[in-house]
């Protein structure tokens, strides 16, 4: 059980209003850290900034699934967070994995994502001109000229 | 030109409003338009003093060119067969977001994951078509229904509707905004509906239109990420500042240029 830092660099993932804040925050309070910032799950952007600008050192989860949900929807570059010595704390077991097995994860994912970027594009490019040009040719055949 | 100087005034009217809730409110004035840090009870009394002042400034506009306010907004809302073309404003507004939003789900560039809980997303969505309308009757109001016509007093029709166009987007920049690289969609999209009210004569197709938009974007909002590149998808309420949302925008406007200008 480790002593958590001052309250300005801890950041909690989950709801504070939530089922499950009285046992984050019992946890936090264990640890002498009462005053944390929360960051609801769906809307961990801005944690991920307040992260990469240095203002946070800490993550508290609830579970290991909220960070693993973060990452495959994108709001989150856990490879930064790692490469600046964010430590992660998980209030239910599984704990997190070492920080060496995180990053693997994290680079794979990255991988993978440049590899997808490239395939969504095309296919963005593709679908945006025939939604566009079945929604133009709609409108076209169906109004004559003069309708006003 | 009365127009000009008057929604002028109408921005000065608004700032020295909101200096005085911020003076009231025990906070430093600021030179920028926008709430910022007032408290909810201010922020409140800024609302409803922002409206009061759009308000006046509609009612004004038809005194100063000696018409009666009534007689004055009917007239841009023509009877007939017009009213119809609200309703086709809205269905192409509507297709077109609709058809892009599908393609860019399919494609992954946008996915669908609700920000918030139901109920609140429930609460939400129910002021949306509320929202949609009343933005949008405001808007063409002032924009087309004063400022445009009242350029096309004085200027030749091009430049009027890229005059209006440019201070349509402006004025959606006067407030801070987290993304200023969308100003070249609020242009296009002031371009189309300059030019859907000059060449459908009334404001029934332009309120349509910027109703059907609003109403998808605020409706769909609560529900999605964007997940594609901006220059393609846009962001946020957004998506016809991204490259497919701009083509889309031309695309509209050339349907309504055939609807009532073109041959066949």
């Amino acid at each position: 059980m480790s002593e958590l830092p001052k309250p300005q660099h801890v950041a909690v993932i989950g709801d504070p209003r939530g089922p499950d804040a009285a046992r984050v925050e019992a946890y936090l309070r264990e640890r002498a850290a009462p005053e944390a910032c929360w960051y609801a799950p769906g809307e961990l952007a801005d944690l991920d900034a307040a992260v990469r600008a240095g203002q946070i050192r800490r993550v508290l989860l609830l579970r290991l699934e909220d960070l693993l949900e973060a990452l495959w929807e994108r709001e989150i570059e856990l490879d930064r967070w790692l490469a600046l010595g964010v430590e992660l704390h998980c209030v239910e077991s599984p704990p997190p994995p070492p920080a060496a097995c995180l990053a693997a994860v994290a680079q794979s994912w990255q991988r993978w994502r440049r590899r997808q970027r490239r395939r969504q594009l095309i296919g963005g490019l593709v679908l945006s001109v025939l939604a566009l040009v079945a929604a133009f040719a709609l409108i076209w055949l169906s109004s004559g000229a003069g309708a006003g | 030109m009365r127009a000009l100087p008057l929604l002028l005034a109408t921005v000065a009217a608004l700032w020295c409003g909101q200096n005085l809730l911020l003076r009231h409110a025990g906070l430093p004035m600021r030179w920028r338009i926008g709430p910022g840090d007032l408290p909810a009870r201010h922020r409140h009394a800024n609302r409803f003093l922002t409206n009061c002042i759009l308000a006046g400034t509609l009612l004004l506009y038809p005194i100063l060119v000696n018409t009666s306010p009534l007689d004055y907004y009917l007239k841009l809302f023509p009877g007939g067969r017009q009213p119809g073309e609200l309703i086709w404003g809205l269905a192409a507004a509507t297709l077109y977001l609709l058809a892009l939003f599908l393609a860019w789900t399919l494609s992954d560039n946008v996915r669908f994951r609700a920000r918030r809980r139901p109920l609140q997303i429930a609460r939400r969505l129910a002021g949306v078509p509320l929202t949609a309308g009343l933005a949008a009757l405001l808007e063409e109001l002032l924009f087309r229904g004063v400022l445009l016509a009242d350029l096309q007093t004085t200027l030749s029709t091009p430049p009027a509707v890229i005059l209006a166009a440019f201070i349509f987007a402006a004025a959606h920049y006067l407030r801070p905004v987290k993304r200023y690289w969308t100003f070249p969609g609020h242009v296009g999209l002031g371009m189309l509906l300059c030019l859907a009210f000059v060449w459908s004569g009334s404001l029934w197709l332009p309120v349509g239109l910027h109703a059907g938009g609003v109403l998808v974007l605020m409706g769909i909002r609560p529900l999605i990420r964007y997940t594609g590149p901006a220059w393609l998808v846009g962001a946020s309420i957004f998506p016809y500042a991204g490259g497919a949302g701009l083509i889309g925008l031309a695309l509209l406007t050339l349907n309504i240029w055939r609807r009532y200008c073109g041959v066949g």
